[in-house]
């Protein structure tokens, strides 16, 4: 902000100096045509002035009566105006030097003049006077002289001989005539010896006077008239003007030349600015790119060079449908654990140019890493299909290669999950973890279904049912029987749990097995089974199989309790079949082994539940020393008409009998199934064709 | 560039008219200057003896001028020369008998520290001005500082400029506001005729040029006279003046730059005889002095008011 005032104020300065300049060396400009012009004309006029000053002065000698003041004043006005132009500034200035030493000497010529003409006004005064007072005198001496005596008559002609020789000298001012006056003088000064009347004799005597004044004056005076009347101080004062000419000149050719350079600083100073302009425009991009970049870095993740969560959030606001497909590397954790975490980035930063490659142009869509190993790939939703397709074609890449990373190859697998539902990212993330649990599907496209929140309400109802149930005993056992295919007979029942809800619903385990799995309570519900279980056995015969989950028996509590179970009923505990669920991986062989044996040691016998759905490992089962096989539902749901599933269900069979175990099929739901399950030399069935669950037992029913 | 041409011919354009003019009725001064000035120029403390003041040797009474053949100035030392009238000086082109200053405020730097006259010296005038209260206040007033030595001849020439006398007779003819006599025609026709107007012409009839006195025949001389000559030294300036104007001539008595003239007849005739070379007759001097007189003009206005 400072600078962009200081640049403000640098540009306003330079543009007010600049205009300031311009104005200037205009107003100098018309300043110094003025001054010249007006020194100039003063010079002319000077020159006319004196012109006049001649003029008057030759008046002053022609007219008989002339008023000497008109000459002064001439002469002052002259005076003053050389006074002026010599004060003038231009004048003294250097530049014109010449021109000041000519009007000086000009002006000392002048002065000289001027005495010359004080001496000529005295000599004209003079002069006239005796041109005056001679014809008076002339008058005088005809009433005087006799005309008629021969003396007197040529004293009166001589004097007429005088006055016309004088006036002839004095009007054309000829200094020749002056010879002619000495001469007539002599002869005056003869005659006049001879007068004898006083009064004659004085006017000759003053005749006389009149003439040496003339004939002594009239040189002098002629001499100061042409020096007056002649060109020279003319001719200096045009040197002078020709001078301030050349040199008012050469000042103007400077004025412009500091013009020139006037416009050069102009020019300058509009470099300088345009200089801060560009300079400042610079800095303008230089910030932009700054903070484009720190914009970019906000909202890139730095290791795959996607964009983050923040552009992902940023980008889904400005969108009218958007859609997510969330994709997560599998088992990620188990990567960077065994190769280190520069392997798992550098996986990372593969799966990135793995998806800004494959996902199609035409999606128009925007790649991020939005987690750990989650990247997320947003556009705008079109259509399901349209999604899938692009789901699937990201899954064949990834699962149709390996990857050579850094010289290592590795099979990487991924999960998808997809949505285009309100709170992308949620369903998105749900439709994942569906994926996740599931063990078959790579990918999952969101539906409400699939909401977990429903199901985690569900799973806390559920779990606060288990509870009171518990408490309450409503947990009931629900038994099905299981036939044994050679005698046709009921040859044990499998307790299946039941939970009685406070209004006497009966739920089945698909609605609450799960949670209590979850909450690590199926151990309880499992305890509460076989205590009814056992209830029911001590006063019977009959055998009883109970589910137990890998889960319960490595919870040391639940373990403990079963075990308490089988000590306090221990008469009937030989009757007990534990069937071990394979719904999750076995990971701990040896506690799981230890506990059968325990139970082993009760007389109870060990069943594998739901055989064949999961990764069983053959070599650790038979290392339990397993007695029955369960063979899984969906191999034998189908049996019928899946070439396939008979085809595993005779393998089991063939494995089951030669490692001395029993079989037993589960969901026989038809005759078809039934027959189908005999033929195949299974030894057990069970299923709702041959008895559906019930609170009460087949053979109590019967009775009644 | 018209007009300029008009006032350059204007005297090439007025031949052979009237060689006098009349003196103008009233005159721009500076009013506060002239009345300081006048103070100094009545107040003898400004001579060495506090008994001369300008006014002793200028009189109002007698025209401007001394009525004694030469002044008498501070401790009675007697002078050389007859003090010319103040009246009217401002239009001369020159100031004293021989022209050695070129206005009045020079002249009046003259006649305050000539030992025959006022006798003083700058220090002397400056520390009786600054001791006065009265002209402390006045020189405060126009000058805006302390009394100066020049400051007080500016106020003196001040003074003298306002001391015109306008409205003679002769400058009423001029103006055709009147008409002469038949005798001051007269006199005025022989004025011309007779020489006098080839030096006695213009505003001040006279005081616009050198002169010699003693054309034909010859003015006796003196080393003392106030001459050109004292001022060159070149022989031909002897007895050459400033030619004294005629205005109020009739109240100036005595004449010439020595007084030797008592009256008017006298000095006419004086100046027939070394000019002219020849006697005026009874007549001509009757009509010459009517002419002269007619020249007398009224009592400066300045000096009018006090009255």
């Amino acid at each position: 902000m400072r600078w962009l005032g200081l640049k403000v104020l640098a540009v306003l300065f330079a543009a007010l100096f600049g205009i300031g300049l311009v104005l200037y060396q205009q107003n100098f400009l018309k300043q110094s045509f003025q001054n010249t012009e007006k020194i100039g004309n003063s010079f002319r006029v000077l020159h006319t002035e004196f012109v006049v000053l001649q003029r008057i002065v030759l008046q002053a000698s022609h007219f008989p009566y002339f008023d000497n003041d008109t000459v002064l004043d001439q002469i002052g006005t002259i005076r003053q105006r050389l006074d002026t132009l010599t004060k003038d500034p231009l004048l003294q200035s250097p530049a014109f030097a010449q021109t000041y030493s000519g009007l000086e000497r000009a002006r000392n010529r002048f002065e000289e003049l001027t005495k010359t003409v004080y001496e000529f006004l005295t000599l004209n005064a003079s002069l006239k006077n005796s041109t005056v007072y001679l014809p008076t005198l002339a008058l005088k001496a005809y009433e005087i002289f006799d005309a008629h005596g021969r003396r007197d008559h040529r004293i009166t002609l001589l004097l007429s001989k005088i006055n016309a020789t004088i006036f002839l000298a004095k009007n054309a001012l000829d200094e020749s005539f002056l010879k002619e006056i000495e001469g007539y003088r002599e002869q005056l000064q003869k005659l006049k010896n001879g007068v004898v009347e006083e009064e004659k004799m004085r006017l000759l005597q003053a005749l006389i006077g009149h003439l040496d004044l003339f004939l002594n004056i009239f040189p002098k005076f002629h001499g100061d008239l042409e020096e007056i009347l002649d060109t020279s101080f003319r001719n200096e004062l045009e040197d002078v003007i020709g001078r301030f000419q050349v040199e008012s000149k050469r000042e103007l050719r400077h004025i412009n030349t500091v013009g020139d350079l006037f416009l050069l600083l102009y020019l300058l100073s509009i470099l300088i600015v345009l200089y801060f302009i560009f300079r400042s425009e610079k800095e303008n991009i230089e910030l932009k790119r700054v903070r484009d970049q720190l914009q970019k870095s906000l909202v890139t993740d730095h290791l795959t060079g996607l964009e983050n969560r923040e552009a992902y959030l940023m980008r889904k606001k400005g969108m009218a449908h958007p859609a997510l497909i969330l994709v997560n590397i599998d088992r990620f954790k188990h990567i960077n654990e065994f190769y280190g975490p520069r392997m798992g980035d550098r996986v990372l930063q593969r799966c990135a140019e793995i998806l800004k490659e494959i996902v199609p142009m035409s999606l128009q869509a925007h790649i991020y890493r939005l987690g750990g190993d989650d990247f997320g790939i947003l556009y705008e939703f079109r259509s399901r299909e349209r999604t899938e397709r692009v789901v699937r074609e990201i899954l064949k890449h990834f699962h149709e290669r390996t990857f050579d990373i850094d010289g290592i190859d590795i099979d990487l697998s991924i999960s998808i999950g997809a949505s285009y539902a309100p709170r992308l990212f949620e369903t998105a993330d749900m439709a994942l973890k569906s994926t996740k649990s599931s063990k078959r599907r790579r990918y999952t496209i969101y539906d409400d279904s699939l909401d977990m929140s429903e199901k985690i309400s569900k799973n806390i109802r559920a779990l606060k049912q288990i509870k009171r149930a518990i408490s309450e005993r409503d947990i009931l056992p629900y038994f099905q029987p299981i036939i044994d295919l050679k005698s046709k007979t009921v040859a044990k029942y499998e307790a299946l749990a039941r939970i009685r809800t406070k209004s006497g619903e009966i739920l089945e385990p698909a609605h609450f097995l799960e949670a209590a799995r979850e909450a690590k309570r199926s151990g309880e519900l499992t305890a509460a089974i076989l205590q009814r279980t056992f209830e029911v056995a001590k006063d019977s015969e009959l055998i009883f199989s109970v589910n137990i989950s890998a889960g319960d028996i490595l919870n040391i509590l639940d373990r403990q309790n079963i075990l308490d179970l089988l000590k306090r009923y221990r008469d009937c505990a030989t009757r007990i079949v534990f069937e071990i669920v394979e719904s999750e991986e076995i990971e701990d062989y040896e506690t799981l082994g230890r506990f059968l044996d325990g139970v082993r040691a009760y007389g109870c016998r060990v069943a594998i539940d739901d055989f064949g759905s999961g990764y069983s490992n053959f070599e650790k089962l038979l290392q339990l020393q397993i007695d029955i096989l369960k063979i899984d539902g969906s191999l034998i749901r189908n049996l019928d008409h899946d070439a396939h599933a008979e085809l595993v269900v005779r393998t089991m069979v063939e494995f089951a009998a030669s490692a001395g175990l029993e079989t037993v099929a589960e969901y026989v739901h038809s005759e078809a199934i039934y027959r189908k399950v005999t033929q195949l030399g299974v030894d057990y069935a069970q299923g709702f064709f041959l008895g559906r669950p019930s609170p009460k037992l087949q053979h109590e029913k019967e009775r009644e | 560039m018209q007009l300029l041409f008009f006032f350059l011919f204007l005297p090439h354009l007025l031949p052979a008219d009237d060689p006098i003019k009349p003196i103008p009725k009233t005159i721009a001064y500076n009013t506060k200057k002239a009345e300081l000035g006048r103070l100094l120029f009545m107040d003898p403390r400004l001579s060495s003896d506090k008994s001369v003041a300008c006014v002793s040797c200028h009189s109002f009474d007698h025209g401007g001028a001394d009525p004694r053949p030469v002044s008498i100035g501070a401790h009675g030392k007697t002078g050389t020369v007859n003090a010319p009238t103040v009246y009217n000086s401002y239009f001369n082109f020159r100031q004293f008998w021989n022209g050695r200053a070129k206005d009045l405020k020079e002249q009046a730097k003259g006649p305050l520290h000539n030992p025959v006259e006022m006798d003083m010296v700058t220090e002397e005038i400056e520390r009786f001005l600054r001791s006065d209260d009265d002209y402390r206040k006045a020189f405060r007033a126009i000058y805006r500082r302390a009394p100066t030595h020049d400051d007080a001849l500016d106020a003196i020439a001040e003074f003298e400029k306002a001391l015109i006398t306008p409205n003679c007779r002769f400058d009423r003819f001029l103006r055709k506001e009147i008409d002469l006599t038949d005798l001051e025609h007269e006199g005025y026709r022989l004025f011309k005729t007779l020489g006098c107007a080839t030096c006695h012409n213009g505003i001040n009839v006279g005081g616009n040029s050198y002169q010699k006195m003693g054309l034909i025949f010859p003015y006796p001389w003196k080393e003392t006279f106030p001459d050109r000559y004292d001022l060159t030294r070149t022989p031909a300036d002897k007895n050459v003046y400033k030619v004294p104007t005629l205005r109020n001539i009739a109240l100036t008595a005595p004449y010439f730059h020595d007084g030797s003239a008592p009256t008017l007849e006298l000095a006419l005739q004086k100046m027939a005889y070394h000019n002219l070379g020849f006697d005026l007759s009874a007549d001509e001097i009757e009509a010459l002095i009517a002419f002269l007189t007619s020249l007398t003009g009224e009592t400066p206005p300045i000096l009018q008011e006090e009255r």
